[in-house]
């Protein structure tokens, strides 16, 4: 804990660093007729897509010399290759950003050893941190009401998983850890998700919160399904809360304590926890990439902190952010490298117990 | 519900007002464009109207976009038709025999069917949508996994209709295809197969370089050779009206087509690419005369025509109501309608109803106007088939490079294009059915995973479900259709004995090559986990066995369909492909050295002034306006080509390379 405490003052004496550099220095920095390319290593139309069109929107007015930021998106490989691009060939001068979300995080962290992998997403330094919630739900065919009903649950209970080392991993490890006898249906993407269980047909989804709000509020509000718990939300120690946006379901460390009868450590909580940050608190980040000089992140860092005070971007947040706080800043910098680091320990644990229970290697 | 229906008028009359008229004239102008441009569709086009519309009212802006994707898929047939190009994935098929068509100097003819055809698809599916919709929710629930695998099963029986002349020969083809299409990860375990250590083939190969290797890149080369002009006859044709008439008199089939492209769209898991070859195979399979199939039938233009601008419609149906996306394209409208403030769900058949008959009188006006514009253009545009190739041909080189490089927009995508292309020039020339490739390849990803979880969530159970035992009577159908119409042909006499082996040998040699890729994937299986490997094992031994077949076949004395070798029966050209292939590797060497634009620019420039004996000006002149297109294009869809090695040297602006 002491190393969290330390933590927390780094954080807050960084943004007063960052607040205070902020009024002296943007003004060196300026984009004046410059383009600036932000790299989406995905094609157009998914959730980094739509996320980083709505950011770089909004964002560039507040940028010093308002330059025009466009999109360019750069698909293949799980986000590797648009990612790798971005490692390589990034200009340092602030004319090139990215989208660094849970797929490029948790394939860093998780799979350090593949030789594909040429770009090193722990030193990009992200400017901002959109953290996403997620919730898991059942369908109410199943009987299920509570974490006990589930874990205690007798019977087949399938689960769509796109894929077992992809952006699913996060929800897959908490339900093995809450012991939910599930049986993960591979290769199955989220809209066959949410068909499949809307049909009866899978018992169990998991969803982040901006499509859980979206596709499974109206199946709870209909009596088709019952939310079970939230991941929930890093407070500044580190400490996991409810999520601000589900204040009525119990937090991951709530539900593991319902189910255990006791707090959740060791090795496999470690992992959790990595993956916690991977899916929810960097669940999206915006990034320079590293090399690049202090000027420019404080441009960056300014016009962030202005946008996200901009009424017309508070007045659309919600449909793409969701109502959480955004991390700027030494704190986005802080989640985004809780998201790409995993000890040696918890990563070994996550790739055995893929391999135990799914033969599936990492 | 009154209050629903009420809301029909006044979402026409919104629409009918000057703003949002012209907002979908210039949807419909954009995608026109779009859609003509290979490589370029319904992603590329929302793409770039997407920063547009957000300062919008998002009445206006849902009519642009509609706007924009409804006319898609009836100008994507001017390349289908005229060059052998598919404009878009969905028009694959009308390649096949529109493009045969043009070469008979029909080309006025098929233009004017595809666009009628494609005129009443499109309204059908406006139509069908707005009928559909408030029943939908309903139907698209009752189809559970066992369903859609047998849809799935049901589509690739359609193979059996696209052949050719040997029926073994594309069986095993198919299965080739479905091999190819198990490159990339794993579903169930997200295992890279067969990837050779690249992060590019971790994806699978991408269908749009499917559709230019297969398709485009041999047409082109083989005109190249006959320096001729596309119509054979030298002569456009004044088949304006005819079209019309083929139209009218097949006007149950294209209502049928129109039907099953609504239906395909409408459903998650087959998408759309398969809706064209799903009609094409129905029209073969429902007609009597099959003899002109793939060697210039109307009715295999009308057919996939009126399939592909009725998908559109029935796309629309799960995005509207459940927020699912059926399609890349649909993916990014509803990220428009979620940036515009539109939730989709159940709210757009209740209190929404409004946007709902908006978008359906926008998909139908924009249909209208779209076919109209086509038709007025299409006479000057299909001149280009009385041009000499060899002004042309190098231009279309450059814009299916172009076209391919949308895949990932790196090196990797050229050099895939130069591999299937490859494949595609052989198997042209010795008689291995492309179409049959294609629809394996579309369909192996989506039987691998609904194999799967039928497999874990029903086991046998599936067959107890009364929907799949319907399309399991039609798929059992449709191939006992293929099996009796299979052609039968005897070798008698001197027929009967086939060319000495010497001559048949290119042809065993490129069965060998198929055996051997089919050897490797099976290797590879083994080498993956027990769930990687069951489904490309499975397939593999099976492809295995009918790859073996053909060359049993065609190392017997005896003649059989299934040797076939274009070059030993039309050897009247001046140039092998080996000569053309060169001069593709060494445009490539060119790019690396100076950039895609400037290389392409003279390339071009070049290759048509070597090809042809018109003025160097006019040489000039097509290789300057497909610089000028390269920029432009850059510009707007932020594309960086790759850079030649001249960039180490001289700081050229960024859209230069």
């Amino acid at each position: 804990m002491s190393n969290r405490s330390l933590l927390k003052g780094i954080v807050v004496a960084g943004g007063v660093a960052a607040m205070s550099a902020t009024a002296g220095m943007a003004q060196d920095v300026s984009f004046e007729g410059q383009r600036v390319e932000a790299i989406v290593p995905f094609g157009e139309g998914g959730g980094g897509d739509t996320y980083t069109r709505f950011i770089v929107r909004h964002l560039a007015p507040h940028l010093a010399g308002e330059p025009t930021i466009v999109v360019r998106n750069i698909p293949g490989g799980g986000s590797v290759n648009g990612a790798n691009w971005f490692g390589q060939n990034a200009e340092r001068d602030g004319t090139h950003i990215a989208v660094a979300s849970t797929s490029t995080t948790l394939t860093y962290a998780m799979t350090p050893d593949d030789d594909r992998i040429a770009f090193n997403a722990s030193d990009w330094v992200a400017f901002l941190a959109s953290p996403q919630g997620r919730v898991v739900y059942v369908n109410s065919s199943t009987g299920i009401t509570s974490l006990e009903e589930l874990a205690g649950y007798e019977g087949d209970l399938f689960m769509g998983i796109q894929s077992p080392t992809g952006s699913d991993l996060p929800s897959l490890l908490s339900l093995a850890l809450l012991d939910a006898p599930i049986t993960p249906v591979f290769g199955t993407s989220g809209g066959d998700q949410h068909l499949a269980f809307e049909r009866g047909e899978f018992g169990i989804n998991a969803d982040v919160a901006s499509a859980y709000i979206q596709m499974a509020q109206p199946l709870v509000d209909r009596g088709v399904a019952v939310p079970l718990f939230a991941f929930g939300y890093a407070d500044e120690n580190g400490n996991i809360q409810r999520d601000p946006n589900f204040p009525d379901l119990p937090s991951f460390v709530e539900a593991y304590e319902i189910v255990h009868g006791e707090t959740p450590s060791g090795p496999g909580f470690e992992a959790w926890k990595s993956m916690f940050f991977m899916g929810v608190m960097a669940s999206k980040a915006m990034v320079l990439p590293d090399g690049v000089s202090e000027d420019v992140v404080v441009a960056y860092g300014a016009a962030t902190e202005a946008m996200l005070e901009d009424p017309e971007f508070q007045a659309e947040a919600a449909a793409f952010i969701g109502n959480y706080p955004q991390l700027t800043g030494d704190a986005a910098r802080e989640s985004l490298r809780q998201a790409t680091t995993i000890s040696d320990e918890a990563r070994q644990w996550v790739a055995d117990w893929l391999m135990e229970s799914y033969n599936i290697e990492l | 519900m009154d209050a629903i229906l009420g809301a029909i008028v006044p979402a026409l009359l919104e629409l009918l007002t000057p703003t949002h008229l012209a907002m979908l004239g210039l949807g419909v102008v954009f995608g026109l464009v779009i859609g003509v441009l290979p490589g370029l569709g319904g992603i590329a086009g929302l793409s770039l109207i997407l920063p547009f519309t957000f300062d919008l009212d998002p009445s206006l802006a849902l009519a642009m976009m509609v706007g924009m994707l409804a006319p898609l898929h009836t100008a994507d047939t001017f390349p289908a038709i005229l060059m052998g190009i598919p404009g878009t994935s969905s028009a694959q098929a009308t390649v096949v025999d529109g493009f045969p068509l043009a070469r008979k100097g029909e080309a006025a003819r098929a233009l004017s069917a595809a666009f009628s055809a494609s005129l009443i698809g499109g309204l059908f599916g406006a139509l069908v949508l707005s009928v559909a919709i408030f029943g939908a929710q309903s139907v698209i629930l009752a189809m559970g996994f066992g369903e859609l695998m047998m849809l799935t099963v049901f589509a690739l029986s359609m193979v059996g209709m696209l052949t050719g002349s040997s029926a073994l020969k594309g069986v095993a083809t198919c299965g080739i295809g479905v091999l190819i299409g198990t490159i990339g990860g794993a579903p169930a375990t997200g295992e890279f197969r067969l990837t050779l250590g690249t992060v590019y083939l971790s994806d699978g190969i991408y269908l749009v370089i499917m559709g230019l290797g297969l398709f485009a890149l041999p047409e082109i080369i083989e005109l190249l050779r006959r320096r001729s002009t596309i119509s054979d006859t030298g002569k456009l044709g004044s088949g304006w009206l005819q079209g019309l008439r083929d139209t009218i008199k097949y006007r149950w089939l294209v209502l049928r087509c129109s039907a099953l492209g609504c239906i395909i769209g409408a459903l998650p898991g087959l998408g759309g690419s398969v809706a064209d070859w799903i009609t094409y195979g129905h029209v073969v399979q429902s007609s009597k005369d099959k003899s002109q199939f793939g060697k210039g039938d109307i009715r295999g233009v009308i057919a996939p025509e009126a399939a592909n601008n009725a998908i559109t419609g029935g796309a629309m149906i799960p995005t509207l109501l459940f927020g699912i996306p059926g399609s890349g394209s649909m993916a990014i409208l509803l990220g428009g309608f979620i940036m515009i403030g539109i939730q989709p769900g159940p709210s757009m058949v209740s209190t929404n109803a409004d946007i709902t008959f908006l978008i359906i009188w926008s998909l139908a006006l924009a249909n209208v106007v779209g076919a109209a514009a086509c038709f007025m253009i299409a006479r000057p545009v299909s001149h280009l088939t009385v041009v000499p190739y060899g002004l042309i041909g190098p231009a279309m080189i450059v814009v299916i490079f172009f076209g391919a490089f949308q895949a990932t927009r790196g090196w990797a995508d050229f050099f895939a294009l130069l591999a299937v292309g490859l494949l595609g020039i052989y198997m042209k020339r010795f008689g291995w059915p492309r179409p049959a490739l294609l629809i394996g390849f579309v369909l192996s990803n989506g039987l691998e995973s609904s194999f799967y979880r039928v497999a874990q969530v029903y086991g046998w159970s599936f067959l107890e479900r009364p929907i799949v035992l319907v399309i399991v009577a039609l798929t059992l159908l449709s191939i006992a259709a293929a099996w009796r119409s299979r052609a039968k042909v005897a070798f008698h006499g001197d027929a009967a004995v086939g060319p000495p082996l010497h001559l048949r040998l290119p042809q065993i040699g490129f069965t060998l090559l198929i055996a051997a890729f089919v050897v490797m994937v099976i290797v590879e299986g083994l080498q993956t986990s027990y769930l990687g490997r069951i489904f490309p094992l499975t397939a593999g031994l099976i492809t295995m066995g009918l790859v073996a077949w053909v060359l049993f076949n065609q190392l017997r004395p005896r003649m059989t369909l299934d040797l076939t070798d274009q070059e030993a029966t039309s050897p009247d050209t001046v140039h092998g492909n080996a000569y053309f292939l060169t001069w593709l590797f060494g445009f490539l060497g060119a790019v690396a050295l100076i950039g895609f634009p400037i290389a392409a620019t003279i390339f071009i420039f070049v290759l048509s002034s070597v090809q042809t004996t018109v003025s160097k000006w006019i040489s000039a002149a097509v290789a300057f306006g497909v610089f000028t297109l390269l920029l432009t294009l850059s510009y707007f869809l932020v594309l960086d080509y790759p850079n030649g090695l001249i960039e180490e040297f001289l700081d050229l602006p960024w859209w230069l390379g």
